[in-house]
């Protein structure tokens, strides 16, 4: 939101328009996260030319 | 360069990651800053290009996993990987129903003055599908082997799925406080609406078609783990003579 309109919405708006942005950020970020770890943990335990999608 | 690379990316996978990403970060600057306020809702509606596609999503995770476990329980088409998709597939749909709900009740603080109204239909039909998929996911971690799990679970799925028509006609069946949909009523939204509208549509279906990739990946992987866990843990028990022989060994292992 520019200045001029963040001076038109009240604060508390601004705080849950902004938090709700962050919220989804933050859960794609931590799914995105947690499969590339799990996945790279496991691919070690597992010889490449035995990955099923290769 | 590739040979020492580790994890479950592949070239399709990262342009695809990268897409979202480069997707996302537009809706994030397009609905903070660049979109108008709504006539009616206000700056609220920047809420709403984040709330619609997730409900949307949500709606396309479960009713994948419910092809898929209908797909398993069918004996003609059982197979593991039917199990695996179901179960990626509602992980991502609790997450998406999760954001749905979060997203709504910051949404309703603004617009209504309050964060949940348990009169409204919607509200109580989407937390209801949410506790449901939530009882998927515990069910799956019940004692069992593979297959048991498995059917159990997709039985779960076929009954919870039964709440997806419920959310999505309770506007018009109960007519409470929540809106009807703005993009099924023509003229009542204008055309950036419209557009952020499909624009965040597509950002998180190809988030999802992204962590499906690699969560399949990740289940075929700790299967084959599993599998060479157990040989090997058979293997050990045959040599201190505790298991005679090993050809019934998996049965009612959970793994």
């Amino acid at each position: 939101m520019s200045a001029a309109l963040l001076a038109y919405v009240p604060t508390e708006d601004v705080g849950m328009i902004v938090a709700a942005y962050t919220l989804v950020g933050v859960a794609g970020a931590g799914l995105a996260w947690r499969v590339l770890r799990k996945g790279r943990r496991l691919t070690r335990r597992v010889p490449k030319e035995e990955w099923p999608w290769t | 360069m590739t040979s020492s690379r580790t994890g479950t990316g592949t070239g399709a996978t990262r342009v695809l990651g990268l897409a979202t990403l480069a997707m996302f970060v537009a809706l994030l600057a397009f609905g903070l800053f660049n979109s108008p306020a709504d006539a009616v809702q206000r700056d609220s509606v920047r809420i709403l290009y984040l709330h619609v596609p997730a409900a949307e999503m949500a709606y396309v995770a479960f009713i994948v996993a419910a092809v898929s476990s209908a797909a398993y329980l069918w004996k003609r088409t059982r197979s593991r990987a039917w199990d695996r998709v179901a179960n990626a597939s509602v992980e991502l749909g609790v997450v998406f129903t999760g954001i749905t709900l979060a997203t709504g009740m910051m949404w309703g603080r603004i617009s209504w003055g309050v964060y949940w109204d348990w009169a409204d239909a919607r509200l109580v039909s989407t937390l209801l599908l949410f506790v449901m998929f939530l009882g998927y996911l515990a069910v799956r971690r019940l004692d069992g082997n593979d297959d048991q799990r498995a059917r159990r679970s997709a039985v779960v799925c076929l009954v919870a799925i039964l709440d997806v028509p419920l959310v999505h006609y309770s506007v018009e069946w109960f007519q409470t406080t929540h809106p009807v949909s703005s993009l099924e009523t023509p003229g009542a939204i204008d055309g950036t609406f419209r557009f952020l509208h499909f624009w965040g549509l597509v950002t998180f279906l190809l988030g999802y078609v992204w962590l499906m990739m690699h969560a399949n990946r990740i289940a075929m992987l700790e299967d084959k783990v599993a599998g060479e866990d157990l040989a090997v843990a058979i293997a050990e028990r045959q040599r201190e003579g505790v298991v005679p022989g090993a050809t019934h060994g998996t049965a009612g292992v959970a793994g």
